[in-house]
Formats: C-alpha cells, sequence, structure tokens
C-alpha cells in the first residue's frame, strides 16, 4: 500500500489539479482519496488498487464538482438580492483559470520545455471531464481500457471513444498553437 | 502524423516531467497525507483477530441498529400485551370459578341461557 500511493500521489496530485484547478483542494482531494483507500481497500491485493484508487479519485472529484455547483448556486441567489456593483460579478468566472495560479518551479529545465509543458496541461485541463479521466488512465496511469471502464463506471467503448476524442482534441489545439509532438 | 498511443506516449513524457517538478511544500503535503492514510489502514490481519471480529460484527450491525432497535421493541410489546391479556383472562375466570364454589353467583349468572343450558345439562348428568 505503501509502494503504491507513493508511486501514485503525484500523478493523482496533477489529475486532481487539471480537474478542480486549485491546489489547495487538489490536495485536499488527494487525501481524501488515499484515505478512503486506506481504510476501506487497505487488505486488497496490490493489483487492484489502481482501479479501485482511481475510482475513488473520480468520485472524490466529482463530489468537489457537486459541492461547488451548490455553491454557485448560493452564490447567484444571493448576489440577485444584494445590490453592490462589486458583488455582480458572473459566480461562473471562479471556475475561469487565473493565468498563473500556478507555475511549475523548472529552475534548470529550458525555457521552452516548461512552455510547452503548461501548453500541453492547459490543453488537459480544456478536456471535457470524462474524455480527461479516460486520457490519463488510459495513458498515464498505464490501466488497461477493462481497467478504465471499471474505474469509470462504464462500457469499454465508451471509454475508447473517449480516449479517441481526447487525443484528436488535444492534437488539434497543440497543433493551432505550432507544436508538433 | 501520430497514432493514438504514440502521441499519448509523448504527452505522457511531458506530464511526467512536470510531476517530477512539483514544489517541495506540495510533495511535503503528500507525503503527510500518504503516512495519516497508512495509519488508518485496514489490514486482512485485523478481520482475523477477535477485535477483528467484533468490529467486523459492528459493522454490519451498527448500519440497521435503529431498525433492530424497533424490531425488538415491537417484539417485546406484541409479548407484553399478550401476558397482560393472559392475566387478566386468568382472573375473570378464577373469579367466576369461586363465585361457583361459593354458590354466590350474580344475578347475571342466571340470565345466562348458556350458563342455564350448563346447569341442567350437568343437573340432568347427576
Amino acid at each position: 500500500m505503501s509502494d503504491f500511493l507513493a508511486s501514485v500521489e503525484r500523478r493523482a496530485y496533477k489529475q486532481a489539479l487539471f480537474a478542480v484547478r486549485d491546489e489547495e483542494t487538489a490536495l485536499d482531494i488527494v487525501q481524501d482519496s488515499m484515505l478512503k483507500l486506506a481504510e476501506k481497500y487497505g487488505d486488497k491485493p496490490a493489483a487492484e488498487l489502481p482501479m479501485l484508487f482511481q475510482r475513488i479519485l473520480q468520485n472524490t472529484i466529482r463530489d468537489f464538482y457537486r459541492r461547488q455547483k451548490v455553491r454557485s448556486l448560493w452564490t447567484t441567489l444571493l448576489s440577485a438580492f444584494s445590490s453592490s456593483e462589486e458583488d455582480e460579478s458572473d459566480p461562473l468566472e471562479t471556475l475561469e483559470i487565473e493565468e498563473g495560479s500556478y507555475s511549475l518551479a523548472t529552475p534548470h529545465a529550458s525555457f521552452e520545455q516548461s512552455q510547452l509543458i503548461e501548453i500541453i496541461e492547459e490543453e488537459i485541463k480544456k478536456l471535457p471531464p470524462r474524455q480527461r479521466e479516460a486520457f490519463l488512465m488510459r495513458y498515464w496511469e498505464d490501466m488497461d481500457i477493462a481497467e478504465t471502464a471499471a474505474a469509470m463506471g462504464c462500457s469499454e467503448g465508451s471509454v475508447k471513444t473517449h480516449c479517441s476524442r481526447a487525443t484528436h482534441s488535444l492534437a488539434t489545439a497543440l497543433k493551432a498553437k505550432g507544436i508538433e509532438l | 502524423m501520430n497514432t493514438e498511443p504514440e502521441f499519448a506516449h509523448k504527452i505522457r513524457h511531458h506530464l511526467n516531467l512536470a510531476t517530477d517538478e512539483l514544489g517541495r511544500k506540495t510533495a511535503d503535503r503528500l507525503f503527510e497525507a500518504r503516512q495519516n492514510a497508512l495509519a488508518r489502514q485496514k489490514t486482512a490481519g485485523a478481520q482475523l483477530s477477535l477485535a477483528g471480529v467484533g468490529h467486523m460484527a459492528a459493522d454490519v450491525i451498527l448500519p440497521h441498529a435503529r431498525a433492530l432497535v424497533a424490531i425488538i421493541g415491537l417484539v417485546v410489546g406484541v409479548a407484553g400485551v399478550t401476558t397482560w391479556n393472559d392475566f387478566q383472562k386468568a382472573a375473570e375466570n378464577a373469579e367466576i370459578d369461586s363465585a361457583l364454589l361459593a354458590d354466590d353467583l350474580p344475578i347475571n349468572a342466571y340470565l345466562d341461557k348458556g350458563f342455564q343450558a350448563w346447569l341442567s345439562e350437568h343437573s340432568s348428568q347427576d
């Protein structure tokens, strides 16, 4: 369990960060997911852990979305009663990516490399959630189609479709910025 | 033109580079989260111990505790009412029996046709 968590924690953090776009929230999500996995499935064989952890991680991210939706609804309702001009901002603005909200500490890497990584990460963030989940599980977590489908609670055909669309979207977006991988 | 796995492999390479460059603060937080999780890890050994058995039983029973208490209350209530009725009936019968033995029957007893039929039947037998 210890080795598994150590091997997966950084990628899990990045996955959560792509989804929620806030460092603190992403750390909380990873912590919750690790706790749930250890408490409920601590006795499971190591081979089952990746799929279980991904399922927990994605559910925890979805829980965050649900809470944020409720919060946005209340913000909208409350701002409707408020006369202050400052409060008339669109609550959906909170969902936008803040420029420089986090930057990669790459003092030794080349400027171009860090720029490329930032662009790739931004494009991954822009993917629809299900496409992003499928793509990252398949190709970053090295899970096979059946495992990904089990973790996402969908059919294997859906996983293939999500992955294919995600790849196409990423390739198109990067090409539009003059990047050919 | 890259195939899907080729393209994904290149993306993965860049994502891994970014992951290696995570800040110290974030890495420390992740380490702390991992330690917390491991401290509360469920182990297979715990299930085999006596405490583990108790824990498992509690896990199974506790979610249904309210329903169980309600059912037990209902059963105890029904049993109580039945016992009380039996006592009442026994007391009434005892009262009638003692009145018969003492030849001190209330007037209503003689108005009861069933009682008269029973009386005549028994007196003819005698």
